[in-house]
């Protein structure tokens, strides 16, 4: 690391000891980024830059007619600024000076130092071992790591672009297959625009010796981040996936509207981790990443199993639903969510667990933390399909209020159509027990260490599920945020 | 105004109405008149309000209606069965109180009671005051359409202080009607401070006739009262009961309500408590036991906007043949409601291979020093527990029996009066035959 890099480190963990965003800087690089405003055009331009086939592009303009015609969704129990979406950047990709760079060496040093600075070391020779990454600036993947040693697997790692070019058959056979283009107004958004994400494929029985993981980071001001994640696997294998996210401080809004798909046919297993941490904005609100993501995941085999595990520190709005379809008979879907508020951040999250098959097990575990004058809800649904013979599903959303001035709901809507399913749900709200606490302090810890200790607790069944590295970012990450925000 | 299009289809609704101008006050003309426009514009709900999202009204906006004319008992011989000579009984035909069959002459001290229509022709302002003031809830088409058509109701007044031993069994039967009639039945509760009152408010009809019973129920309770307050649904196979009950709770006072949901095709209860004033403390307990097509769509509100006040709520249902239930129980705690205790069950069991449940549970909290939970569980019997009895020779039919009927006397015998828990059984008993 050079010293550079190392002063700017320190300075971050300065702004971090002051409870502030440590991610909030701004890497200043060359740009190419075509005028704002969203129409036909626009979906044509980002089409082409990517050199995509023609039937990528009829598939976007197809998106786009059919999210022409939809409306904003007006539901949800709280307010955002009316987004205008002619006012908007749909592309912004760092210019490099070798326009394809054939391997990570050839990356923009500057790029390469942003997200050392983030703390996810590219370059060859400083990578951990264990994890394989694509790093994703603004609209353009900027480099994969690892690749080389997937492929012995025959695992497919790379960028969406590459497999658009490279691998079009599956691209084209499981695109959309899990949340279709007209899936609702966001999703519909994303599959006109969207710019890059990640592509992986497991073949047939293999495990995946690595982690993998997508880092996205959103620099460029004005722009909207549309990322599509597809991951498949086939029969018999694993893979457990990561993914983090970072964003500048700024005043304004941006909007950030990804699209996640996962299938996994017979006897597969996915394993996806989220830790979200965007800009969400300062003390009054202002500024701030509108997260508003659709994640779903099917389990298309017998003996299927999809896990989403996330950790939603981040984002002025956070307003998304990973879900599971269980298609397959034996499937399993599981949920654990950590959501954290403060200041005026809201969070809409919680999952759908749509149970077909036969004999097929859902678990949900949500954990919602809200301070300041955070709103913080829980929105989830349980559907029991006719066909869903034996179906179990248990469910449990826990609230925690810090300070008077913050909300916690829980909207749990269960469906039930088949009289052999059991299912059985709760939830509860309450503050920090002050037996606890006096516990706590009489032993000598101080406010902060105690309250940090009993969050850890209250939120230890969702990060015992994370991969260790990731766990261990997470408690840091919910320690500093809480910091400053009670007493 | 007349020739717009009306939410419902009612026949000679002009004429009904310029009968109930010509017999009312100028405050019950424009109450209704203020009723009947925003019934108007609000039109009838459908599956996409999100509080009618699993129950169709198509059935219902597609029929032809008329108002209830006749008000005469007919068939009588049941309805002595179902009363108790014990009560204090208050006798309603099709929303119109009805003397002769009413224990209206020896009433103990402290209780008044009288129709509603009169009531309010005395410019009874307690009475004004409070169904002006209490919120309309999510069933405000109902609401409305009942404000804007109600013919007369009764209002039960317990005054301050005064202990009222008997049950107080306010009867609202169906009878006598042609096909495809609104009946409106209208009560008003006004409990003083410090009183103590039972009351069981039932909603039955022996005739095998299709209806709609479109019901409202406003209770106020004053500071420490103690009310145990049982809605009994048990209308007629075809009927669709749309019931709307509003309860205000003031300072100290306490409420143990029972929704009992029986009889009917399609049924609709709305029930809402305000709580406004501190340390109060209700119970929201209820049961559905369905069999056949039945339907019952079961929301109800706890709006808290006061501290140190605890509230629980049971609900239990049991799914038979084809029949569906809908739970949605939302508990609303604001911000300076501190120190509330708040739990909330919703258990399903589901006996019928097609019986259907949509529940939904719901928190909304703004206040942090309160412990509030919330709780569903839906499943059929345990087989493990039918083979331990079967395994201690009781036939599968018998344990089946004995399970179920602990699943709902776990629930009936939350009921604390004998005469009130009596007549629910009964009526179970006759739905239930082959299961209690």
């Amino acid at each position: 690391m050079s010293d550079a890099i190392k002063q700017k480190e320190l300075e971050d963990n300065k702004l971090a000891g002051a409870g502030e965003y440590r991610y909030g800087f701004h890497t200043v690089i060359d740009e190419d980024k075509p005028p704002k405003g969203l129409n036909e055009d626009t979906v044509r331009l980002i089409s082409a830059r990517k050199k995509e086939p023609e039937w990528m592009l009829e598939w976007r303009l197809k998106a786009f007619r059919h999210w022409q015609k939809m409306q904003e969704p007006s539901w949800p129990n709280f307010e955002y600024g009316p987004i205008d979406y002619q006012d908007i950047y749909y592309y912004a990709a760092p210019k490099q000076k070798n326009a394809s760079p054939a391997s990570l060496a050839e990356v923009d040093e500057e790029l390469l130092k942003t997200f050392d600075r983030l703390g996810i070391p590219l370059s060859e020779q400083k990578r951990l071992s264990g994890v394989a990454v694509d790093a994703v600036f603004d609209s353009v993947s900027v480099g994969t790591t690892h690749q080389g040693e997937l492929a012995k697997h025959g695992i497919i790692f790379c960028s969406f672009s590459e497999a658009v070019t490279h691998h079009p058959e599956l691209v084209k056979k499981y695109l959309g297959s899990v949340v279709p283009y007209a899936d609702n107004f966001y999703a519909a958004l994303n599959s006109a625009v969207f710019s890059d994400g990640s592509f992986c494929y497991i073949p047939k029985g293999n495990r995946c010796p690595l982690e993998l993981s997508t880092y996205f980071r959103i620099n460029s001001e004005n722009t909207g981040q549309f990322e599509r994640t597809l991951i498949v696997a086939e029969e018999g294998s694993y893979v457990s996936y990561l993914e983090g996210c970072t964003a500048p401080t700024r005043d304004t809004n941006q909007l950030h509207a990804a699209v996640v798909e996962l299938i996994a046919l017979d006897n597969a297993e996915i394993k996806y981790s989220t830790v979200q941490n965007w800009y969400s904005g300062d003390k009054e609100g202002k500024g701030g990443i509108y997260n508003f993501v659709t994640k779903r995941g099917k389990c298309a085999g017998v003996n299927s199993k999809i896990s989403w595990t996330q950790v939603e520190a981040g984002s002025a709005i956070t307003w998304k639903y990973p879900s599971v379809i269980l298609q397959g008979d034996n499937s399993q879907g599981k949920f654990y969510s950590v959501a954290l508020t403060n200041n005026r951040m809201i969070a809409d999250t919680g999952t759908k667990m749509v149970h077909i098959g036969k004999n097929t097990k859902s678990t949900i575990v949500s954990k919602g933390i809200s301070s300041d004058f955070a709103h913080n809800s829980y929105r989830g649904l349980v559907k029991i399909m006719p066909t869903a013979d034996g179906a179990r599903n248990f469910s449990q959303c826990d609230s925690m209020l810090v300070g008077n001035n913050c909300s916690a709901n829980t909207f749990p809507y269960i469906e039930v159509k088949n009289n052999t399913a059991v299912l059985e749900h709760e939830a509860s709200t309450s503050k920090i027990n002050a037996e606890q606490m006096f516990y706590l302090r009489s032993r000598g810890l101080d406010l902060e260490e105690s309250i940090s200790l009993i969050i850890n607790g209250f939120c230890k069944d969702v990060f015992k599920e994370l991969p260790l590295e990731f766990s261990v970012e997470a408690v840091k990450l919910l320690e500093m945020k809480l910091e400053g925000s009670v007493g | 105004m007349m020739t717009q299009q009306l939410p419902l289809n009612i026949e000679g609704l002009e004429q009904y109405q310029s009968k109930l101008e010509s017999a009312s006050g100028a405050w019950l003309k424009a109450f209704r008149q203020k009723a009947f426009d925003q019934w108007s514009a609000i039109g009838m709900p459908t599956l996409k309000d999100e509080e009618w999202k699993y129950l169709s009204l198509a059935d219902l906006v597609n029929r032809r209606f008329q108002i209830a004319t006749h008000h005469k008992l007919i068939e009588d011989k049941q309805f002595e069965n179902y009363r108790d000579k014990g009560d204090i009984n208050i006798v309603l035909v099709n929303g119109v109180l009805w003397g002769e069959l009413s224990d209206l002459k020896h009433l103990p001290a402290g209780l008044t009671v009288s129709s509603l229509d009169a009531a309010l022709a005395h410019n009874n302002a307690e009475i004004q005051d409070t169904i002006t003031k209490l919120v309309p809830n999510d069933t405000k088409a109902f609401l409305w359409m009942n404000q804007a058509l109600f013919l007369d109701g009764v209002c039960v007044q317990v005054a301050k202080n005064a202990v009222i031993e008997p049950v107080v069994h306010i009867i609202h039967v169906t009878s006598g009607i042609a096909p495809e009639t609104i009946v409106f039945p209208r009560t008003f509760i006004s409990v003083g401070e410090a009183a103590q009152v039972n009351i069981l408010e039932s909603h039955i009809c022996f005739e095998p006739v299709s209806y709609l019973s479109n019901a409202v129920t406003d209770m106020r309770i004053a500071s420490n009262a103690v009310v145990a307050y049982c809605k009994a649904q048990a209308e007629a196979h075809q009927a669709v009961h749309v019931g709307t009950t509003r309860i205000w709770q003031e300072k100290g006072s306490s409420l143990d309500s029972f929704s009992f949901n029986h009889g009917g095709l399609l049924t609709r209860n709305n029930l809402s408590i305000l709580i406004k004033g501190e340390g109060t403390h209700t119970i929201m307990n209820g049961l559905y036991g369905l069999n056949g097509n039945q339907q019952v769509d079961n929301h109800t509100l706890l709006d808290i906007q006061h501290p140190n006040c605890t509230s629980y709520q049971l609900y239990k249902g049991l799914l038979n043949d084809k029949s569906r239930a809908i739970f949605n129980g939302k508990i609303y705690v604001h911000a300076v409601a501190q120190k509330t205790n708040a739990y909330q069950l919703n258990k399903h069991l589901l006996l019928g291979k097609e019986a259907r449940v949509d529940t939904k549970p719901q928190l909304e909290i703004f206040a942090d020093d309160v412990k509030c939970t919330h709780g569903a569980t839906i499943g059929q019997l345990s087989q493990e527990e039918i083979f331990y009895l079967q395994s201690r020779c009781i036939t599968q039919q018998m344990a089946i029996q004995l399970l179920s009927k602990g699943f709902i006397d776990d629930i009936i015998n939350t009921i604390k009066n004998d005469s009130i828990r009596g007549k629910l059984s009964r009526l179970l008993l006759k739905r239930f035959p082959e299961v209690l």
